[in-house]
């Protein structure tokens, strides 16, 4: 029958693989046993953390006007001595004022003497107000002194700028009829440009008639000074320009440095980057790390919500977004980012080994710091991601003690030693570039714990505090990290071998060839419920939320709701059976993949197929869907590990021959892809080697 | 009579006196404060706002009358969560359609006055002036002078070079 008939393709290994580990055969790993990312579930814990430290660099690092505005003390701390040092700019903004209060100020206000105008009757309220203020900020000032229908935008003595956009294009040639009891504009016959500047200046005043709302008196007042300037206007008869005056002023002067490097986040990264070159002062405001923060937070985070984008769990999910410290060069960051992208399109990667495994090595996960691996050699080895040496050894004694397996292993009773080796398969593609690492030999410590798994390393995961293993001991052992990888607990009730685990804040999940899957609480170790429905092994698991996804042996994806134990979807499209699930970081989409060699892309809530992946040519062992990145990692028993975009369903890269067996898992973060193989080798496909500064983007 | 419709008096910089509901006027976080602090003294005398002149306080008094039934804006709104898109509502667009100077009064009104939503329309109203444009049609917008030696903007070229395709 088909099921059986599935059962046996996913548990035998080919003949030709297993002739070279013949102890594999009817091993409950051999086919069955997959180890799957799923650190990106979030923790509450990690949340929190995370929630506070957000807090408190906002406090810190935040330049927003709320905190000093409510102090009733805005901002402006530079303002003050940006007027003063920027007198060039003060000066003219001064004799604009001048000479649109000239009424008051007399024709001593600037070189537009001779456009002076005698005021006329029902003069309307010119002040001078805090043009010699000495207090500071705002008061300070000048800019802020004026009444605003002083300036009047359309005055042609503002015409400096040789640009008539945003004006009306009219050309008069006869005198305007006047507005109201408002005499007419006639114009002066100098080139028309008094009568284009009065169009405007009539066209200006209109529009603030309607825009300008409220009914206070006060109000009306000014509005019916405007008109009084108008009348004048046929008297500006020298000096005009051809332009259109348009009030046109440099933020980055006018502007606290707070608020325009807050305008300057609003930009995308290459507006910014033009802003860059605009004038000194731009460049300064628009490098600064507060203004490439928010660009690097709004352009690398995507769309995700933001409780799930903050979270930036150990290991596989991690994005290269970064510590929250404060004075991070962000910008600096975003290059690099922008550098890894690029790689990333390119298949731009150095390759390196790590071995000292001494059997297929099963799962993997990792993050910046450290790899965490498992092996059919029965131990769990810790590794530095950035030198290669093997840390930890933790595992049975070395001694021939138990007589079995142990003994036979070649090298029991000796601590591995590191090695990080060539790569120089001739079969490399996408311009990957082998990378010669020298033999380390550091030794690490070997240390056997009271509580130990007897059999392979069939899977892991790990979050900050604890690591989760399963094995074909058919238990779980929970292991503090903190304290040194101490066993915490055994967690024992499957029948056959745990050949998945994943975990969140709140339940450990396992899955086992004995076909349920076990829901234990992860502070106390009880088991919560044994969830029973598939027909074959489970051999894959990933715990999101309330929710988990099972891939088994009998084809199917299995959705549960872990708080009410029910299966509550399947999705059935499988030929044959499954070795890998993966959620999406927001739970809409599973990815799953098995012995039909095909990926499926689910609707997590319809339970449709939406897309089928091809490329594999035997089964797919791994899959690592990054959400962040849009980005699938395949790893499979045709020894390749290919890439995809997720929403197009394009495969973008292609690592065909770096393992020289089957690759048994593959976890990738932001900038590495990292596999293990029945050849008992690490592989790490580094995008970000060599590129200087990189560690800046490390969590 | 006391209440959100009840009638306060602003005065500006200029020392004129504005007349405006109590609930336009709270959209200020500033005057909001302040009516807290003082109590019933509001009733008789103006609140001086020195920082703003009558015409920005009148504008910006526009906008809080328009928006003075939204929402308030939720506590998390900070950097983090801020969704920085320019789009701007078809009523500010309009109300943002004035000359720079006077934009930029507004926003440092928004500021001083501690309008969050207000100071979030003007930058934005700013940025979408800059957005896509060339250093020369930006400095061109704003009458900037380049005051960059050749030898300076091609250092900076070659810094940023990175964002190139």
């Amino acid at each position: 029958m088909k099921l059986s008939g599935l059962l046996s393709t996913l548990r035998v290994p080919r003949a030709d693989q297993r002739a070279d580990s013949p102890m594999m055969v009817g091993g409950p790993a051999v086919g069955a046993s997959i180890g799957i990312q799923r650190k990106r579930t979030m923790s509450v814990d990690e949340m929190l953390a995370h929630a506070s430290m957000k807090r408190t660099t906002s406090t810190t690092d935040s330049f927003y006007p709320q905190g000093p505005v409510l102090n009733g003390k805005p901002l402006h701390h530079r303002k003050s001595s940006a007027s003063l040092s920027t007198v060039a700019n003060g000066v003219r903004r001064l004799l604009r004022r001048a000479s649109t209060s000239f009424r008051t100020l007399g024709p001593s206000a600037g070189s537009n003497s001779d456009l002076l105008a005698t005021p006329t009757s029902s003069t309307p309220r010119f002040r001078r107000a805090s043009f010699t203020s000495g207090g500071e900020g705002w008061l300070n000032r000048p800019a802020n002194a004026h009444h605003h229908h002083h300036h009047h935008p359309s005055l042609p003595f503002l015409s400096t700028v040789i640009d008539d956009e945003g004006v009306p294009a009219l050309s008069f040639t006869a005198p305007i009829p006047g507005n109201g009891s408002e005499p007419p504009v006639v114009p002066d016959g100098n080139g028309g440009a008094a009568a284009r500047a009065a169009a405007a200046a009539e066209n200006e005043r209109f529009k603030r008639l309607v825009v300008v709302a409220g009914d206070s008196k006060a109000e009306r007042d000014a509005e019916s000074g405007i008109g009084i300037e108008l009348q004048e206007d046929g008297q500006y008869t020298q000096n005009h320009t051809n332009d259109t005056p348009v009030v046109r002023m440099d933020p980055m002067v006018f502007l606290p440095l707070e608020v325009m490097a807050y305008i300057l986040s609003h930009l995308d990264h290459r507006s910014l980057l033009q802003a860059e070159l605009v004038s000194h002062a731009w460049h300064r405001a628009a490098s600064s790390h507060h203004v490439w923060r928010d660009i690097f937070r709004n352009e690398h985070r995507g769309d995700l919500p933001c409780h799930l984008s903050h979270y930036k769990s150990p290991g596989n999910s991690g994005k290269g977004l970064s510590k929250a410290a404060p004075n991070q060069d962000w910008k600096k960051m975003f290059s690099l980012l922008t550098e890894l992208r690029r790689r990333w399109a390119r298949g731009n990667v150095i390759g390196c080994y790590l071995s000292g495994h001494t059997d297929s090595v099963y799962c993997v996960q990792f993050d910046d710091d450290k790899i965490i691996t498992g092996s059919r050699d029965q131990t769990i080895r810790v590794w530095d991601i950035r030198t290669g040496d093997c840390t930890k050894i933790i595992g049975p004694p070395p001694i021939s003690s138990l007589g079995d397996t142990i003994a036979s292993s070649p090298q029991s009773s000796t601590p591995t030693s590191r090695a990080i080796t060539v790569q120089p398969s001739s079969k490399v593609s996408n311009n990957a570039v082998p990378q010669v690492y020298a033999d380390g030999g550091i030794a690490a410590t070997r240390t056997s714990p009271p509580e130990y798994h007897r059999a392979s390393i069939l899977c892991l995961q790990y979050d900050r505090e604890i690591l989760v293993t399963g094995s074909s001991d058919n238990t779980c052992i929970v292991w503090s990290i903190a304290e040194d990888y101490k066993p915490i607990r055994r967690l024992s009730q499957h029948t056959a071998g745990v050949l998945d685990v994943s975990f969140d804040a709140s339940r450990i999940v396992s899955c086992s060839k004995d076909t349920t899957l076990c829901v234990w609480d992860r502070v106390h170790g009880e088991l919560l419920h044994q969830l029973r429905g598939h027909r074959g092994p489970v051999n894959a698991v990933e715990v999101r939320g309330n929710l988990a996804a099972s891939g088994s042996g009998d084809s199917l994806v299995k959705l549960w709701n872990l708080d009410s134990a029910a299966c509550i979807r399947e999705f059935d499209g499988h030929e044959r059976g499954l070795a890998c699930v993966q959620f999406s970081q927001d739970a809409q989409v599973i990815a799953s993949g098995g012995n039909d060699d095909v990926i499926c892309i689910w609707n997590a809530n319809t339970g449709e197929c939406v897309k089928k992946l091809y490329g594999h040519k035997h089964l797919i062992r791994a899959l690592h869907l990054d959400s962040d990145n849009r980005r699938l990692i395949s790893a499979s028993y045709d020894m390749s590990i290919k890439v995809y975009d997720v929403e197009t369903g394009r495969l973008m890269l292609d690592f065909p021959g770096w393992h020289t067996s089957w690759i048994l898992s593959a976890k990738a973060d932001y900038r590495r892809i990292v596999s293990t193989s029945q050849d008992r080798r690490m592989l790490i496909l580094d995008f970000g080697a060599e590129l200087g500064g990189v560690e800046l983007l490390e969590g | 009579m006391s209440g959100p419709n009840q009638v306060i008096r602003l005065m500006s910089s200029d020392t004129a006196e504005i007349p405006v509901e109590r609930v336009v006027a709270e959209r200020s976080i500033l005057i909001k404060n302040m009516l807290e602090d003082i109590g019933d003294s509001a009733l008789t005398d103006p609140i001086p706002i020195p920082n703003v002149n009558e015409a920005v306080l009148n504008k910006v008094l526009e906008w809080c009358t328009h928006h003075k039934g939204d929402p308030p804006a939720s506590a998390d709104d900070d950097s983090d969560s801020r969704k920085k898109t320019t789009d701007i509502d078809e009523w500010d667009q309009k109300f943002m359609q004035v000359d720079q100077e006077m934009l930029f009064e507004i926003i440092l009104a928004a500021n001083y006055l501690d309008i969050k939503a207000l100071l979030d329309v003007g930058c934005k109203t700013v940025a979408n002036m800059i957005k896509g444009k060339s250093p020369e049609e930006i400095r061109k917008t704003f009458n900037i002078q380049n005051d960059f030696t050749p030898e300076e903007e091609d250092q900076i070229r070659r810094e940023n070079e990175w964002a190139e395709e």
